[in-house]
């Protein structure tokens, strides 16, 4: 076990998102230090910083076992480093969702997320990248499209249209609505990819022969969580390819724009 | 032709004296052409192209195609651009690039349609095409195979095509992730091209890796590498790469090899260049084994024919996936040209082409000047 001293931690991460189960609404990533014995600080793999995961955001000092801490390169600020976690979760999401240069990206409303997503798809190359919202309020990312749902059969038609033709399509429903998830599972086509991430409060019918066995598609279900990919097996690639990101300048804007 | 009329004529023709050789053989060209044109009712059109004649020898002929068949349109080049590789090889004679001459080159060009037969559709008269066309002013071709070029797309960039094809089944391949160090191999014309898309996919770092710096230039322009490294003033300077992928994109035997010690270990090398000729030596253990690399090969012709796959897209879908890019300003392909030649040129482009290419990276015939 390591003793660390939190120093910064994201607070708005777990607290804003009143669909997760109670007990982890308060868990939240931190930037710590490692205290030796003496509580001096001391350096961990060279680092003199570590990112790991705190039960409550007013944490200050705590023992966490030494492969729940990940260093952070010291080229990187604590902000910077707290912006990699959410930036490695959406990049293993459409990792999983195997989304390759020139395919159909679609994503929804429905997490504060949102937009940190899409962006993901445009950094992977998705062409182009749509966002399903019920309000035109929110902008269309640089280089995204924004696709109004307000009028269900309109929105159907206008995405086929954009879909048709295209060798691959990814989406992601974060919303959980049920309508959101009728609409992508329609419009898919033949061998596309579908991830269920947003928190289903509503049952949903699906026509599972068609929209899933009939098209080849993989439906993906599990809930994003912007803090996960801390408890993955898979969170070193990932969050050594979120830190290599964030040590560029314009990407750390982008991000922090994205997940404010 | 049957067989044994060619058997025939063949025998006819090595009892003619060497001298009159020529002459008649056009002759006979001409006629059949003729016989054709009348049977088929096909108009006969005239056009010039470019011709390697022998080794280190191009010029551009004049020459006499059919009008389109029914499912062909006839194109009028604006501009082509030549396959340093490809066409390099054929002229010089590289192993595993044998021809036998006269030969043809050429197999990415844009232009305009100005005759279509009876079962085209979706292409007009007039609309702007590209495809695997060669260095010629006419050319009749499957309107099946060739892309229409979208408005905003300039013939020049469209001729980058068929080389955009190539490289993006590679990039494809290499399945690169944002926030991965990439390193390309090869700054020729390939490597700049694969420079350009694996940018798309926001590496985090970009690395390229070459002979000499005499492509820096085009290299760091916007869209393209981070860094440029030399490997005439460091030899060595491969082994502090560490890419997660590395794109080979010399097309040498030897460039397999310095493209595997640009990778981490673990690493991904995708095999792009087209590297004709044996890699000996290859210190298998060593280089490749113990760093656990994986050798991914990524040639134009491995490309499925139908239905995609993951990281295996037809060539349909991967050239319009190219003039897309193009058209939404993704990607910039009209400054790596270098040398905007007149077909009239050719045999001085074929000359420096034979030496090595010296600096060029983009070399078009713009056939309309």
């Amino acid at each position: 076990m390591l003793k660390l001293i939190v120093e910064h931690t994201y607070p708005s991460f777990a607290t804003r998102d009143s669909s997760k189960p109670i007990e982890k609404r308060d868990r939240t990533c931190a930037v710590a230090r490692v205290l030796d014995r003496n509580d001096t600080s001391v350096k961990s793999n060279g680092m003199p910083y570590v990112l790991t995961m705190v039960d409550s955001p007013d944490a200050s000092t705590l023992w966490v076992a030494e492969a729940s801490c990940f260093p952070v390169p010291s080229s990187l600020g604590a902000e910077e480093a707290l912006l990699a976690v959410p930036l490695a979760s959406a990049l293993y999401l459409w990792d999983r969702l195997g989304l390759e240069l020139g395919e159909v990206a679609v994503y929804t409303e429905g997490s504060d997320f949102a937009g940190l997503i899409g962006q993901v798809a445009i950094w992977r190359g998705g062409l182009p990248v749509i966002r399903l919202d019920h309000s035109s309020v929110e902008p269309a990312l640089d280089q995204g499209e924004c696709l109004s749902i307000a009028d269900q059969e309109e929105a159907l038609r206008r995405l086929q249209l954009r879909i048709k033709d295209k060798p691959g399509v990814a989406a992601v429903d974060l919303s959980g609505r049920p309508e959101i998830i009728d609409l992508i599972l329609e419009v898919i086509p033949r061998w596309g990819r579908v991830m269920l991430a947003g928190r289903s409060q509503q049952r949903v019918t699906v026509d599972f022969y068609t929209n899933v066995h009939r098209k080849g598609a993989v439906l993906l279900c599990e809930a994003f969580d912007p803090l996960s990919i801390l408890e993955k097996r898979e969170r070193a690639s990932y969050l050594s390819m979120a830190f290599r990101l964030v040590e560029k300048k314009d990407i750390v804007e982008t991000c922090s724009r994205l997940v404010k | 032709m049957p067989d044994w009329l060619i058997k025939i004529l063949l025998t006819v023709y090595t009892k003619i004296p060497p001298a009159l050789r020529p002459t008649l053989k056009e002759l006979f060209v001409k006629s059949t052409l003729r016989v054709e044109s009348l049977a088929k009712r096909r108009q006969i059109i005239q056009g010039k192209r470019v011709e390697f004649l022998d080794f280190e020898i191009a010029h551009l002929l004049p020459y006499e195609l059919l009008g389109p068949g029914p499912d062909e349109v006839l194109v009028e080049a604006e501009c082509s651009l030549i396959s340093p590789g490809t066409e390099r090889a054929v002229l010089c004679g590289l192993p595993g690039a044998r021809r036998g001459f006269p030969y043809i080159p050429g197999y990415s060009t844009a232009g305009k349609v100005i005759k279509k037969g009876k079962n085209v559709k979706g292409i007009e008269i007039g609309d702007r095409v590209a495809g695997r066309i060669k260095h010629a002013s006419h050319e009749t071709a499957l309107a099946s195979t060739l892309f229409k070029v979208p408005p905003g797309v300039s013939a020049e960039e469209a001729s980058f095509i068929e080389l955009g094809i190539i490289v993006l089944q590679g990039i494809r391949k290499a399945a690169i992730k944002p926030g991965e160090r990439v390193a390309v191999v090869g700054q020729g014309l390939i490597g700049q091209l694969a420079n350009r898309l694996a940018r798309l996919l926001t590496p985090a770092s970009l690395v390229a890796v070459a002979p000499s710096r005499n492509r820096e230039r085009l290299a760091v322009l916007s869209g393209g590498v981070d860094q440029y490294l030399s490997l005439k003033e460091n030899q060595d300077c491969v082994h502090a790469v560490k890419a997660d992928v590395v794109i080979e994109a010399v097309g040498t035997p030897q460039a397999n090899v310095t493209a595997m010690q640009c990778a981490r270990e673990g690493g991904r090398v995708v095999l792009l260049g087209s590297s004709r000729g044996l890699t000996r030596d290859w210190d298998v253990w060593n280089v490749a084994q113990e760093r656990n690399l994986t050798i991914i090969g990524a040639h134009i012709s491995d490309m499925p024919e139908r239905d995609a796959s993951p990281q295996r897209w037809t060539y349909a879908q991967e050239g319009k996936l190219f003039l897309e890019l193009v058209e939404t300003k993704r990607l910039n392909v009209a400054d790596l040209i270098t040398w905007r030649a007149k077909p009239e040129e050719c045999n001085a482009v074929y000359e420096v082409l034979a030496e090595g290419g010296r600096d060029h990276v983009g070399i078009t015939f713009n056939w309309g000047a």
